[in-house]
């Protein structure tokens, strides 16, 4: 009491903590999951995973009802500036939940396979959601980046999370030394940015990026002073950033991290990491350098073209599973970028679907992956498929629709998320009339075609290959099987009826999108 | 005046540092080596203090030569690490690109230096009527608890979060009874060993944990907590 009477400032109004409810909710669970984790027996260590569960839809619900009664006032702000609440930051929130709760589903009935059923693992899946979140609503350089190290730091462990497999340990090691190594390069450029621009917020940062660009040239002809610097740091923020998502030439640890990974954890690290990335992207690309985006739209294009191009050449070669997945996910990297580079309606009401649905069918991949794990057999080469239609046709039939939505077959959401993509780059190569944007397009959708191929051989496997002499039945739970039938009708309910996720990306990104028009101005 | 004896002491305390850094690299007794880099740390400590920051030369003092480089030496003892043996070096065609990329940063450096100095200087702090306060203790402990209080909360929940990942990937794991430990060989699945010791690996349908733990051979003792 006499601390808030001597301190005639306060600190912060408590009415702002509502600003982060879900996030708060995510980590007070976290904690009781670590205090359960002592209490319960190893017998009951499920009741974590349950709970976490619970927790995951708490947060959910603290989300809706944050968007349901603020609709008509966001963007809210808060912390002295370093939280921005918009549509941007919900939408993201609610898929990077969505990916916690499948994640979680599917990863209970893994770590009894593996004996490693403790309570740390949903902890730190939550501590790393929270993360996630705190990426999608900070709109101050330092905000984001602990965030993000947050993010970071808890996969390392994850990835690493079952230590006798040797596979797994060095697949964190991999994943933390060159993880580390991004980050400070990340940071070298968020401070290069610093130094222009004399603050960390982002809308600050778009001011003074603004204000230097336009700024009289000097001498006759002479570039602006500050922007080989603002080059510099757009670059370094750039190729931190592109190793996170996994986009080519950054991407050489994803396939040993998701190979060596738990399976559920290459799940969430696939799909939450990757969307929390692009949050990360959109953020600093759109609303803090977005008046550089002259700069920023070839490379990033040339990027994304070269990832496309990596990514489902690589995968074509594959015979494990996971590795295959894993060079899908760069490849699906490089279809996201492409709604960067189109920067407007189209390209980011398609980031938005495609990593709604991109997460759903990803974890539903794993998830199958999952079911045909067993003790003492890893069971995640893609021959493991052989002959699942007879042994388990439901299971086989959800893997074919992940996979076919996955290669973008029209009525499943993967379709919908990349014509959105593709259309982007239409519309702004109509708008712009440069012709790189029309011959990017084409590109991404022959690479689209290759990669069909890699899909249709899980499918081949599944339905045409002779049933193997294994014959004994799947391991499968309640939850694994809830999780994948939730994200098989989601993936299809997409496909076929779009129009209220589109409306609701719409409207929800839509500031963004005006945001970005104003900045190219 | 107070300017020549600032790039005075600025000199001696680069100069320490520089000459504690290559020490550091070039000893070959790692004990060595740390105890140089108390030397680092310690002229860098002076630097801020020269550039007016003194909390941060406090805390480079405390944390860096204090806290961190007690954990170092306290590592090098326990591992009891030897002097370093020369080897040949394996990767020599790394040795010219190593060069060939230090020099593109010194260039790099050079280039923003030289360059940024014709912008048009920001307004200097000293030219202000009132004293910088800028790094200070008591303008770093109000920013910490106002306009960066929330970065100071996640990084309480990023310090606790990596608290939960050293203690999960440092403790030990008891071996797995299916698991068989050969003298003098790596751990062998008991499966591969003596497959008849090993019941039924058809996982069981039911939902708990229990049943799973029975089907893996854990025995009643390995499930209570250790």
């Amino acid at each position: 009491m006499f601390l808030l009477q001597a301190n005639t400032t306060a600190l912060f109004s408590v009415g702002e903590l509502q600003l982060l409810a879900p996030e708060l909710i995510l980590t007070v669970c976290a904690c009781a999951v670590l205090v359960m984790e002592v209490v319960l027996p190893y017998k009951r260590g499920k009741l974590t995973g349950y709970f976490s569960l619970i927790a995951v839809a708490l947060a959910g619900a603290s989300l809706f009802a944050q968007w349901y009664a603020n609709s008509y006032l966001l963007p809210l702000t808060g912390f002295y500036g370093m939280v921005r609440i918009d549509g941007f930051a919900i939408i993201f929130k609610a898929i990077f939940l969505i990916a916690a709760a499948l994640s979680i589903a599917v990863s209970l009935r893994y770590l009894d396979i593996e004996g490693e059923q403790r309570g740390e693992f949903y902890a730190l899946v939550l501590f790393a959601t929270v993360g996630m979140m705190m990426l999608a609503c900070g709109y101050d350089l330092i905000a984001l980046y602990i965030s993000l190290e947050l993010m970071a730091l808890t996969f390392y462990v994850l990835v690493a999370f079952t230590k006798r497999e040797r596979r797994s340990n060095e697949a964190g090691m991999k994943y933390f030394l060159l993880g580390a190594f991004s980050s400070g390069i990340l940071l070298y450029g968020m401070s290069l940015l610093f130094g222009v621009a004399g603050s960390t917020n982002l809308g600050d940062i778009a001011h003074k990026i603004n204000e230097v660009l336009n700024a009289p040239p000097m001498l006759e002809g002479a570039p602006t002073p500050l922007r080989p610097m603002l080059l510099l740091g757009m670059i370094a923020l750039a190729a931190g950033l592109f190793f996170k998502i996994a986009a080519v030439p950054f991407h050489m640890w994803a396939p040993d991290a998701y190979e060596g990974a738990p399976t559920p954890v290459t799940a969430f690290l696939s799909t939450g990491s990757k969307a929390a990335s692009f949050a990360l992207y959109m953020r600093i690309f759109i609303e803090a350098l977005g008046g550089m985006r002259a700069d920023w739209a070839p490379q990033l294009g040339l990027v994304a073209a070269i990832t496309i191009l990596v990514g489902n050449w690589a995968a074509v070669t594959q015979t494990n599973a996971k590795r295959l997945l894993a060079y899908s996910s760069i490849s699906n990297a490089g279809y996201l970028l492409l709604g960067l580079v189109a920067g407007n309606t189209y390209g980011y009401v398609g980031i938005i679907l495609y990593l709604l649905v991109y997460t759903l069918m990803n974890v539903g991949a794993f998830g199958v992956i999952i079911a045909l794990h067993r003790r003492g057999i890893v069971g995640d080469r893609v021959d493991d498929m052989t002959g699942l239609a007879q042994k388990a046709p439901g299971m086989a039939a959800m893997m074919a629709i992940f996979m076919l939505s996955l290669g973008g077959l029209p009525l499943t959401g993967g379709f919908i998320g990349k014509y959105f993509l593709f259309g982007g780059l239409l519309q702004r190569g109509a708008t712009e009339q440069k012709n790189w944007y029309y011959w990017l397009a084409v590109w991404a959708i022959l690479n689209t075609v290759v990669s069909f191929y890699y899909y249709l051989r899980f499918v081949y496997a599944m339905y045409f290959r002779e049933q193997p002499a294994d014959n004994r039945p799947l391991a499968l739970s309640p939850a694994l099987n809830t999780a994948l039938v939730v994200a098989c009708i989601g993936v299809v309910f997409i496909g076929i009826y779009p129009q209220p996720f589109i409306h609701a990306a719409q409207a929800l990104i839509g500031a963004l999108a005006a945001s970005g028009v104003v900045a190219l101005r | 005046m107070s300017d020549i004896l600032t790039f005075i002491v600025f000199i001696l305390l680069a100069g320490l540092a520089i000459g504690s850094a290559l020490a550091m690299v070039a000893q070959r007794n790692p004990l060595y080596s740390a105890i140089s880099l108390i030397g680092v740390f310690g002229a860098l400590a002076g630097l801020y203090l020269t550039l007016a920051a003194p909390f941060i030369a406090a805390v480079q003092i405390i944390v860096y030569a204090g806290a961190i480089m007690v954990l170092v030496v306290f590592v090098i003892m326990l591992l009891n690490v030897e002097e370093e043996v020369r080897r040949p070096v394996r990767l020599r065609y790394l040795v010219p690109t190593a060069v060939l990329l230090a020099a593109v940063l010194f260039a790099e450096a050079a280039f923003i230096l030289f360059y940024v100095n014709d912008a048009p200087a920001p307004p200097s702090p000293l030219a202000t009527a009132e004293p910088s306060t800028t790094g200070l203790t008591a303008s770093i402990g109000t920013g910490l608890f106002t306009t960066y209080l929330l970065p100071f909360e996640i990084t309480s929940i990023l310090i606790l979060m990596a608290l939960v990942g050293a203690m999960t990937l440092a403790r030990r794991t008891a071996a797995r009874p299916q698991d068989l430990v050969v003298p003098g060989a790596q751990v062998l699945p008991l499966q591969m060993v003596e497959p008849a010791r090993v019941g039924d690996d058809t996982p069981v349908r039911s939902d708990t944990t229990a049943e799973a733990a029975r089907t893996l051979g854990l025995n009643e003792q390995e499930q209570t907590r250790e």
